[in-house]
């Protein structure tokens, strides 16, 4: 019983004091601490992720669940990347207060040298699958499909050098094609749109957030 | 033969993409890039501050969106760098400390005159999302208390009188994601009214758009297409301008390829609806 009331209350009091304090200018020291506390949460998130990866990868490693070798490789890499950034000094480098982390030290020629092709490779290549995705599913089918092809056209061709070159070289010079993506496509259309959708997601954050506070929406406790 | 066609190989398809991309690499054509106004704003918030202004500037991208954010920043650093203007670096983006260090590592090479605690420092990476820039407002002291390097900040020669956010000039955040650009517009910006440029990924760029229509923030830097205009504007040699070309043959290589795909499905309804 305790165990679910308590959590709604503590959830009670802190939306009730963060909203209250926003409005009364002399509580603005209670958001003041608990903007604190959230660092402070925030931070104990990612040990509290260390530790749900050892359990997780793990548990696969342990009973030699398909593939368990690549849950070794990156259990692997965890603790090496934790060693080497926590302990390992650059022996002959420093100045008072010399980070593991800092330019010219281990873990920095790992994070350039290892981490940082393998991280941007791997955005890379999602250029080759966008562009066979786009062949077999971008098509015309309905006016929606139709009026997203063409607009997201104009934006790909024309908001690149080339195009700009191709319309410039065809059209007459008053008719410029930057202006009319940036202001009209950009600034009208995609504005319009833009602002939609982010005053309705405001707008269902408030419900959903005013929900949790008066403990309707309990699926943050688990369980129902 | 249609159908084949239709289902291309796409090895066939992963190819075409390739050389579009490496053929104007190895063979640029100098195309000229046109500044957007967006830009120009976010150029002139930097080149309109005078000499020993405060910036600060957070880097919230890892190394999967730096070929996008990354020459903007530079070219940021290297106009800051020229106007004797003073830079401090700071990261909502876990990722982002070790891409100061890579930046402070060029600004290095391009301004040797330039030292670490007199023109630049690293503030680094602060656990918080929203709640590090709220903080920074409330108490800029207590959100940073020293540099990366354990130096307090009142021992920093830049900062040495430095207590509050509104003694910066301007904040200007690379963004790829979250958190980010959108932490520091709700609080950076709105709450405590800090002038915002905001440089991000071609894919998040229409996100942001209404925020400069708004005047929320004072610039907007779009992709690797805003990074290059930047560098137009600064006389920054960066990476941008030579990726817009590449960028340019890959965006009309991957439209070629809809129109195709569309014009050979259309032919077969067509076949279809004769038989």
């Amino acid at each position: 019983m305790l165990r679910r009331q308590i959590p709604l209350f503590i959830t009670f009091v802190s939306g009730l004091l963060l909203i209250v304090q926003y409005y009364i200018y002399p509580l603005n020291f209670i958001g003041k601490n608990l903007a604190g506390w959230f660092q402070a949460i925030t931070a104990f998130a990612y040990v509290l992720a260390a530790i749900s990866l050892f359990a997780v990868n793990g548990k696969k490693i342990r009973d030699r669940a398909p593939g368990w070798i690549y849950n070794l490789v990156l259990l692997l890499s965890l603790v090496g990347t934790l060693y080497i950034g926590l302990f390992i000094h650059y022996l002959g480098q420093g100045y008072p207060g010399y980070q593991p982390i800092d330019e010219g030290t281990y873990f920095d020629w790992m994070f350039q040298y290892i981490y940082n092709p393998l991280s941007a490779t791997m955005f890379s290549l999602t250029a080759f699958f966008i562009a066979s995705a786009s062949y077999r599913a971008f098509k015309a089918r309905s006016v929606e499909s139709t009026l997203l092809l063409g607009s997201a056209f104009l934006v790909m061709i024309f908001r690149v050098p080339l195009g700009e070159a191709i319309w410039g070289a065809v059209m007459p010079t008053s008719w410029d094609i930057t202006v009319f993506i940036e202001d009209i496509i950009m600034g009208g259309f995609n504005n319009a749109g833009q602002r939609a959708i982010q005053i309705a997601s405001a707008i269902g954050l408030i419900s959903v957030s005013l929900k949790i506070i008066l403990g309707v929406e309990r699926s943050y406790l688990g369980g129902d | 033969m249609l159908d084949k066609l239709i289902n291309l190989d796409r090895r066939i398809i992963y190819l075409i993409v390739l050389l579009s991309v490496i053929i104007p690499l190895m063979n640029p054509m100098g195309l000229e890039i046109k500044v957007t106004d967006s830009v120009r704003a976010s150029y002139e918030a930097y080149e309109k501050l005078p000499p020993d202004s405060l910036i600060l500037m957070s880097i919230d991208y890892g190394p999967s969106t730096a070929v996008e954010l990354e020459p903007m920043a530079l070219a940021a650093c290297d106009q800051a760098m020229r106007h004797n203007q003073k830079v401090a670096f700071m990261a909502l983006y876990p990722e982002g400390q070790a891409l100061i260090n890579r930046l402070i590592a060029r600004i290095k090479t391009l301004h040797p005159d330039k030292e670490y605690g007199v023109d630049f420092v690293n503030l680094g990476y602060k656990a918080g999302n929203e709640a590090v820039p709220l903080k920074m407002g409330l108490d800029f002291r207590g959100q940073f208390p020293t540099d990366t390097r354990g130096t307090p900040l009142s021992d920093v020669d830049m900062l040495r009188n430095l207590t509050q956010l509104k003694q910066f000039a301007l904040v200007a955040t690379y963004s790829a994601g979250f958190p980010g650009a959108l932490e520091h517009i709700r609080i950076t910006a709105s709450e405590y009214g800090m002038p915002l440029v905001v440089g991000t990924t071609a894919v998040q760029t229409p996100q942001y758009f209404p925020y400069y229509d708004s005047k929320q923030i004072v610039g907007l830097i779009g992709g690797l297409r805003g990074a290059a205009e930047y560098e137009k504007l600064s006389g920054f040699t960066g990476t941008a301008t030579g990726g817009m070309e590449a960028q340019s043959f890959a965006h009309f290589t991957v439209a070629g390829l809809i129109i195709l795909a569309n014009i050979l499905t259309f032919l077969r309804l067509a076949r279809g609806r004769e038989k």
